[in-house]
């Protein structure tokens, strides 16, 4: 069962609604002229003071982590971006200085194994034309 | 600070009677009300760094409702209001003729209230609650001193506010 308290949400449109009501017809019941220095005077208590106070510096603090944390990120978007290219040209780089002697390598090989080839075929040639000769 | 202190100040001249007139229908304790709005502002002047500057009557007018059940409840009363029982004018409209006309009858339970006091009490009473004197003026008038005066004003209110409760209890 619901607490009669827990209607306070209802209860306070209307309450708003019947305010309304009462300023439009001019009919609001006017608040003891002295309520408005006893607010003010207890507002300048100093535990009402540090409490707003601690409140608004909270409310700074709050902002101000808020604010580093999107710098943090931002930076370390930024370092991850500059990092990365740096990486992959590296990476390019290395893998440009590793070509050359793998090619080489096999550049000399297939040389060895051309000048092999002509050998052989040359040998098997001189071999024909000396058979033909005799 | 200063800006939160004008802040404050200005909605105390805008709202003060509408949230008294709130805490005055939900209690029906002039003194009682009285407080109640009292708080209600602090509780707004506290709360300025949680509120999103947007429609202030329907900000301070759930602080006043809220504070008003809690000290309902808090005081045990046996009618708590309900979104079925209160407010009832407001689901006709218009507020009753009784609403409308509720200052004079206010003026007058006070003024009952504070006869009903003794002397010296019923005089302080009268010049500070009924006719609002300023507590300087009621110096000047009565040749008292101030702090006298001060201890006699808080103990009429005390006395006041019992009175209050019976009445509406009769």
């Amino acid at each position: 069962m619901n607490h009669p308290l827990d209607s306070s949400e209802t209860l306070t449109k209307q309450a708003l609604q019947y305010a309304s009501i009462l300023e439009e017809e001019n009919a609001l019941l006017p608040a003891p002229a002295h309520m408005k220095a006893e607010i003010l005077e207890k507002s300048r208590r100093p535990e009402v003071q540090l409490l707003v106070r601690t409140q608004a510096v909270a409310q700074k603090l709050d902002f101000f982590l808020y604010s580093l944390r999107v710098g943090f990120a931002v930076v370390c978007a930024l370092f991850m971006l500059t990092g990365l290219s740096r990486f992959s040209s590296n990476l390019s780089y290395f893998s440009d200085r590793e070509a050359p002697p793998i090619t080489g390598v096999l550049q000399h090989k297939t040389q060895e194994v051309n000048t092999y080839l002509n050998h052989v075929s040359q040998s098997i040639f001189t071999f024909e034309m000396e058979d033909l000769k005799k | 600070m200063e800006e939160a202190n004008r802040y404050l100040e200005e909605l105390i001249d805008r709202y003060q009677n509408l949230v008294f007139s709130v805490c005055y229908k939900m209690t029906e304790n002039y003194f009682d009300a009285e407080d109640l709005t009292q708080d209600t502002f602090l509780s707004a002047y506290k709360n300025f760094s949680h509120f999103d500057g947007q429609n202030e009557k329907a900000w301070l007018c759930k602080i006043a409702t809220n504070k008003c059940l809690d000290y309902l409840k808090r005081a045990g009363r046996r009618s708590i209001p309900t979104e079925d029982l209160f407010f009832l004018s407001v689901a006709e409209e218009r507020p009753s003729p009784e609403d409308i006309c509720m200052e004079h009858e206010v003026r007058q339970k006070l003024y009952d209230c504070c006869m009903a006091l003794k002397p010296p009490y019923r005089d302080v009473a009268l010049d500070y609650y009924y006719h609002e004197m300023e507590i300087g003026e009621i110096v000047k008038k009565t040749g008292k001193n101030i702090k006298t005066l001060q201890t006699q004003i808080y103990r009429a209110k005390a006395m006041l506010r019992k009175l209050y409760g019976k009445e509406i209890m009769l």
